[in-house]
């Protein structure tokens, strides 16, 4: 929400602790994508670039080995559902841990199914695995970590 | 013990002049030309000096913020209009960008916005220190 850089979504709200389902997740960031900017940019944001909303849900974990299938098909689905309520096109799971995460943890997210973009980041080592689709893509190529 | 913010904005008051000067130089097209002649020694300083307490009248009575706020709830000021509110009454703390500015937006049913920004708060820090007053305040926070 602050500063510049790579350009991956218009992000203007957040929210922390936020509550989805029975899960608390530390921020929910929402927004769109389309830039907001001076005249020119908002012509040509207006012009080419789509109007989807978008939400991005961070989560503290305490160590990576808590993620299996179902801990992330619980959040997915949550996210999902969430995103056909308020029509959000574009959803991102971002999930921040201590501890490196285990092959078949990183091959557990990089295999990610569906649309939503899901990545994990390592504060200790800065290192980040992400899932292997369009947003898991988008979102690694613009972080700037 | 309630805290006071009421920063001046020197930026909009400026804006505020700049526009009745430029309204007070179109006006001497249509002045009289006796009436110009005799202003005209003192036009400038005149322009400016009217301009200058014209922009600060009118910020003060529209625009001039003021929050004051403790444990229990918030005034807001702006300009004439007043708006007091208790934290209980939200049961979500969203910070908000508009355009470069931030906003503490507390929703109920409706929404209140604090323009943190314009109030030259630091909209991170303040946003914290609502959120604990809206979850201390026992309104059951909600935070889906």
């Amino acid at each position: 929400m602050v500063k510049g850089g790579r350009w991956v979504a218009e992000f203007t709200e957040s929210e922390r602790n936020h509550k989805l389902g029975d899960l608390t997740f530390d921020v929910c960031l929402r927004g769109s994508t389309r830039t907001k900017g001076l005249f020119l940019s908002r012509i040509l944001s207006y012009f080419v670039l789509p109007n989807y909303q978008v939400a991005c849900y961070i989560a503290r974990i305490p160590s990576s080995n808590v993620i299996s299938s179902d801990f992330l098909k619980k959040r997915l689905t949550l996210i999902r559902e969430r995103a056909k309520e308020e029509e959000l096109k574009w959803n991102w799971l971002f999930l921040v841990t201590e501890d490196e995460p285990s092959a078949k943890v990183s091959k557990l997210i990089e295999e990610g199914r569906g649309d939503e973009g899901v990545l994990l980041y390592n504060r200790r080592s800065r290192s980040l695995v992400y899932s292997r689709n369009l947003l898991g893509k988008r979102m690694k190529a613009c972080l700037k970590l | 013990m309630t805290e006071k913010i009421s920063p001046i904005r020197f930026f909009e008051i400026f804006k505020l002049t700049v526009v009745f000067l430029a309204v007070q130089m179109g006006a001497t097209l249509v002045m009289p030309v006796w009436f110009y002649d005799i202003i005209r020694p003192y036009f400038l300083f005149f322009t400016v000096t009217t301009s200058v307490l014209l922009a600060y009248f009118v910020y003060i009575r529209t625009r001039h913020l003021e929050l004051s706020y403790d444990g229990t709830g918030f005034t807001l000021k702006r300009g004439k209009t007043v708006e007091t509110r208790r934290w209980k009454e939200f049961h979500k703390v969203l910070l908000v960008r508009t355009n470069g500015d931030f906003l503490i937006r507390l929703q109920d049913e409706e929404h209140v916005d604090l323009p943190v920004s314009k109030l030259k708060l630091d909209p991170f820090s303040f946003r914290m220190k609502t959120l604990g007053f809206v979850e201390g305040s026992g309104s059951g926070i909600n935070r889906g």
